[in-house]
């Protein structure tokens, strides 16, 4: 991580106001992504992994902090600079099906991001619909006539990926891509992200609650909890020596076949505290096995405890103490 | 917001089958096919449009004149639905009616389709202040029962047929409003939305290309149910003689002055209405259906 | 108590625009009022001092913004103007049709209900069977039946074909009370049975969901008869919105009561204003208008009003 990441969040923390309260969905997350690189993101769901990365895109707008894409502040920018922008920040979403406008045409879906981009050739259109198209695995004269009602979602997933890729962006933000898929239908997917990876030159922000999928894909893994980041680090060295103790539940709860490997921690129990009142200190105290009366006053920094092992907790499992 | 009151104030407005029926199972099953029930009421209404559009160019007798021969005469093979109390035919003056009455079912809404789509999609789009001004012109819209407006505004700005078919079409703003503004939030919350958004389109390209397609769907269905509320409103107006004046004939004036023969020569208020109930029952059945077909589709899809 | 607060508030505004309306109207008349009222009352040639009075009585010398509240002004002291038909106040000519009207309405709502309850309880509870279907074709029938239609037709078989019921007229209830609520029944019917289809419908609804209910099944499961079930549980929580949509009728009812009072000649407050558009008797229908949008708006408010106090769950969602 010698060169300057593509992308780069400084403690940006997301409002909103439910009920007349304002609450942070996220608070004070910071991270880089370094280009040609995978990010994990994972957490349980409502932890803020999904605003994180729509907070990337700008949709909505973070509240406070400071979003660099490429060296360019993303945050202050005008409206028309941000519309150039996006065609290199692109963003993948859970619901597939959801995704895809029912009304329209796949070609028509697909060529969207070059209407807006203002390419006006049609012949260019269809010319790059149909490349993108059989990039993704499917057959562009049997897809591009028919409405989205009409496919898998699987297939409605490569279509999503297709529509992303068309501008050939740098990053995409992943949204629980494969999720909302059947199992068997997952690992094509995430195949598919791997090849296209590959091939576009791709970073990728991968946002997941699930382990297992993050583990495959990611370089580095970030976990979150309750809007803020718990731990971040080498997809390798978390999976080994987790620090944070939220993380090495999290790893419990993961179905493995070799016994004995498990750590003390026992797998999460509890439930997860209301965003609208987190509790003071750590917010993961009221959930932590090793949890003492420091952790209830003080909130622990986001450090790092060795090269490229950042976590938020004052007593990690691995690396130093507080 | 003041949306509890405004929906349920909206909701007053519109016939009785909105929503609990897609809720009552026994009511949805052939979910695919539009029935022949749908079709026989979309041939009555094509056979009348058809009818009206001949009296252009095909050799009706004229509904004004007056054939004394004929006064209160009953079926026969010149007049086939007889001569009214003035001797007029009323087959042709039925015929003519229609024409009335369509080109009203056919404006008015289409008026208030347009409207109620810019104001309800802006409400459901863009949400906060905006969706407050919509409630508050829908609310004053809504303040004035909309029997005794068209009566005003026909009385004092003359009962002429572009004033009617304003009058009508402004009080099928609220409803259209309503179902633009519901499908709106429903579609907005939907990924595609947000992708498009990520994708750098302005908020009109969404508004057109991503959520219109989707909106109108329900809208369209919906207005043939408001053509037929809107053939209602016009011919209670000619009825009570506050519509079009006459020469021109109309449904409701045609009723209204049979009912002075009621005893003797029922026919001439019988054959207008048999007219007029079959054209709203019809309209009331494709929309009632369309509306159904619609909202599977929706959910299915 | 905030919602009740912000309810009145949103009264104000509504308020104004309901009246600015309703006195902004004479003024859509093509050409100038004085000419239309003066040519309506015979004087062949208007002599300018006519005019001027009239004018001068009008207050069409001063700006209209002056004159919008020297009107809300007599409005508020039950001056609505007088007819320039017969010189009769407004307000007095509607003091004596305001009863008519009022006695036309509580009928039509007693006639929908007694006819709408029992069929939507049988309707809801044989949800799917061959009576339901028939009910509710039934119903489907009537919507499409103008209130017009529906009185022509209720006239010829109950006046004519079937002659038991008087077509017309209208006998003060002081001196033949007989007389009088059987001159009302038809009218009222006609109102009644155009509403039937709503009222009905939506109690059916309710009453299958209720039906679906465990302490309905709850009941059964402990014997009880299915009578005592329908009138002592369900119906009970059913009839909750069953009498919010009634009071959401009123809409309906002013066009009910406008057209039915026509054609049965009943001398209320809707036969009042077709009668002054007849005779061109512009101040009149003004007034019967700004009297009848300002009563429509006062008693959706009570409606949205006591709707918070049957459900308090409004209230609050609404503060």
């Amino acid at each position: 991580m010698s060169q300057d990441p593509l992308l780069s969040i400084q403690d940006v923390t997301v409002e909103y106001t439910t009920q007349g309260k304002r609450f942070a969905a996220i608070s004070g997350v910071t991270f880089d992504i370094a280009e040609g690189e995978t990010l994990g993101l994972v957490g349980e769901s409502g932890c803020g992994k999904s605003t994180t990365g729509r907070a990337i895109i700008q949709l909505p707008r973070p509240t406070r902090g400071t979003v660099q894409f490429e060296g360019t502040e993303l945050t202050t920018l005008p409206y028309d600079q941000m519309r150039q922008i996006r065609q290199r920040l692109q963003i993948i979403f859970q619901d597939p099906v959801s995704s895809l406008n029912p009304r329209r045409k796949v070609k028509d879906i697909v060529a969207e991001p070059l209407v807006i981009a203002g390419i006006s050739d049609k012949a260019e259109r269809e010319g790059r619909v149909r490349e993108v198209l059989t990039a993704v695995g499917m057959d562009p004269d049997i897809t591009m006539e028919r409405r989205p009602h009409q496919f898998s979602g699987g297939q409605c997933q490569r279509i999503c990926i297709a529509r992303a890729l068309i501008m050939e962006p740098k990053l995409i933000v992943c949204d629980e891509p494969v999720s909302a898929l059947d199992v068997s239908v997952q690992a094509q997917i995430l195949n598919l992200l791997e090849d296209m990876k590959e091939r576009y030159g791709l970073t990728l922000l991968f946002i997941s609650h699930d382990l297992a999928v993050v583990k495959n894909i990611s370089d580095r893994v970030a976990v979150m909890y309750l809007g803020k980041f718990c731990e971040l680090a080498s997809s390798l060295r978390i999976y080994e020596a987790p620090a944070h103790p939220y993380t090495a539940g999290l790893m419990a709860t993961i179905p493995t076949i070799e016994a004995g490997a498990q750590l003390e921690t026992a797998a999460l129990s509890g439930e997860i505290p209301s965003p609208l009142n987190p509790p003071s200190g750590c917010r993961f105290r009221t959930r932590c096995p090793i949890a003492q009366d420091k952790c209830a006053s003080d909130e622990p920094q986001f450090r790092e405890i060795e090269t490229g092992h950042f976590v938020a907790c004052h007593f990690p499992l691995t690396g130093g103490t507080a | 917001m003041a949306d509890n009151s405004t929906s349920l104030r909206l909701w007053r407005q519109i016939p009785f089958f909105k929503r609990e029926e897609a809720a009552v199972s026994d009511r949805i099953k052939d979910e695919r096919r539009l029935g022949w029930v749908f079709w026989a009421a979309f041939s009555y209404i094509m056979a009348l449009i058809l009818l009206t559009i001949s009296t252009n160019f095909l050799p009706y007798k004229d509904p004004a004149f007056q054939d004394y021969g004929f006064i209160n005469s009953g079926l026969s093979a010149k007049y086939w639905f007889g001569g009214d109390a003035l001797g007029r035919d009323i087959f042709s003056r039925v015929i003519h009616g229609a024409g009335i009455s369509f080109s009203v079912a056919f404006t008015s809404p289409f008026i208030g389709m347009a409207i109620g789509l810019l104001m309800g999609m802006s409400a459901g789009y863009f949400r906060g202040r905006v969706d407050t001004v919509v409630s508050i012109i829908v609310d004053s819209i809504l303040a004035f029962p909309n029997i005794v407006l068209a009566i005003a505004v026909l009385f004092f700005a003359g009962p002429t047929l572009p004033n009617l078919i304003l009058v009508i079409a402004f009080y099928t703003i609220p409803q259209f409003t309503r179902i633009a503004r519901a499908n709106t939030l429903l579609y907005a919350q939907r990924e595609f939305v947000m992708a498009a958004r990520a994708q750098g389109a302005s908020h009109l390209r969404i508004l057109i290309r991503e959520l219109l397609p989707n909106v109108i769907i329900p809208l369209a269905a919906f207005s043939l149910l408001v053509m037929s509320f809107t053939i209602i409103l016009e011919g209670t107006l000619s009825f009570l003689g506050v519509g079009i004046p006459p020469p021109t004939p109309t449904w409701g004036r045609m009723i209204s002055e049979g009912v002075e023969e009621l005893v003797e020569n029922a026919w001439i208020a019988f054959v207008p209405s048999i007219f007029m109930f079959l054209t709203i029952l019809s309209l009331n059945l494709m929309g009632d259906r369309l509306r159904q077909f619609t909202d599977v589709k929706a959910s299915n899809a | 108590m905030n919602y009740f607060k912000a309810k009145i508030l949103h009264l104000v505004p509504v308020f104004f625009l309901v009246t600015f309306a309703s006195f902004m109207m004479l003024n859509l008349l093509p050409g100038d009022l004085v000419d239309a009222i003066l040519l309506d009352e015979e004087s062949s040639v208007p002599s300018a001092a006519d005019r001027a009075a009239l004018e001068k009585e009008l207050n069409l010398d001063k700006p209209v913004i002056i004159r919008y509240f020297i009107w809300l002004g007599n409005m508020f002291q039950g001056d609505l103007g007088r007819s320039y038909i017969n010189t009769q106040p407004v307000t007095e000519a509607l003091a004596l049709r305001i009863p008519v009207s009022l006695e036309l309405m509580i009928m039509a709502q007693i006639l929908a209900i007694g006819i709408a309850v029992p069929l939507g309880l049988i309707s809801g509870y044989k949800a799917g069977q061959p009576i339901d279907r028939g009910i509710s074709a039934g119903a489907f029938a009537v919507l499409a039946v103008p209130l017009f239609i529906m009185g022509t037709v209720l006239i010829w078989i109950f006046a004519i074909w079937w002659p038991i019921l008087p077509s017309s007229g209208h006998t003060d209830f002081a001196k033949d009370a007989w007389g009088n609520i059987q001159g009302f029944i038809l009218p009222a019917l006609t109102i009644g049975l155009i509403e039937v289809p709503v009222l009905m419908r939506v109690l059916r609804t309710d009453l299958i969901s209720t039906l679906q209910e465990d302490y309905i099944a709850l009941a059964k499961s402990k014997g009880m008869s299915t009578r005592y079930i329908l009138f002592n549980h369900a119906l009970r929580p059913s009839s909750f919105t069953f009498i919010t949509i009634l009071g959401l009728q009123l809409g309906n009812l002013i066009t009910g009561s406008i057209v039915v009072e026509t054609l049965f000649s009943i001398p209320g407050v809707g036969k009042l204003l077709i009668d002054a558009v007849d005779a061109r008797d512009e101040i009149l229908v003004q007034g019967v208008i700004t009297f009848v949008a300002l009563v429509y708006v006062g008693v959706n408010l009570l409606v949205d009003l006591m709707y918070a106090v049957l459900d308090p769950r409004v209230a609050a969602r609404g503060a």
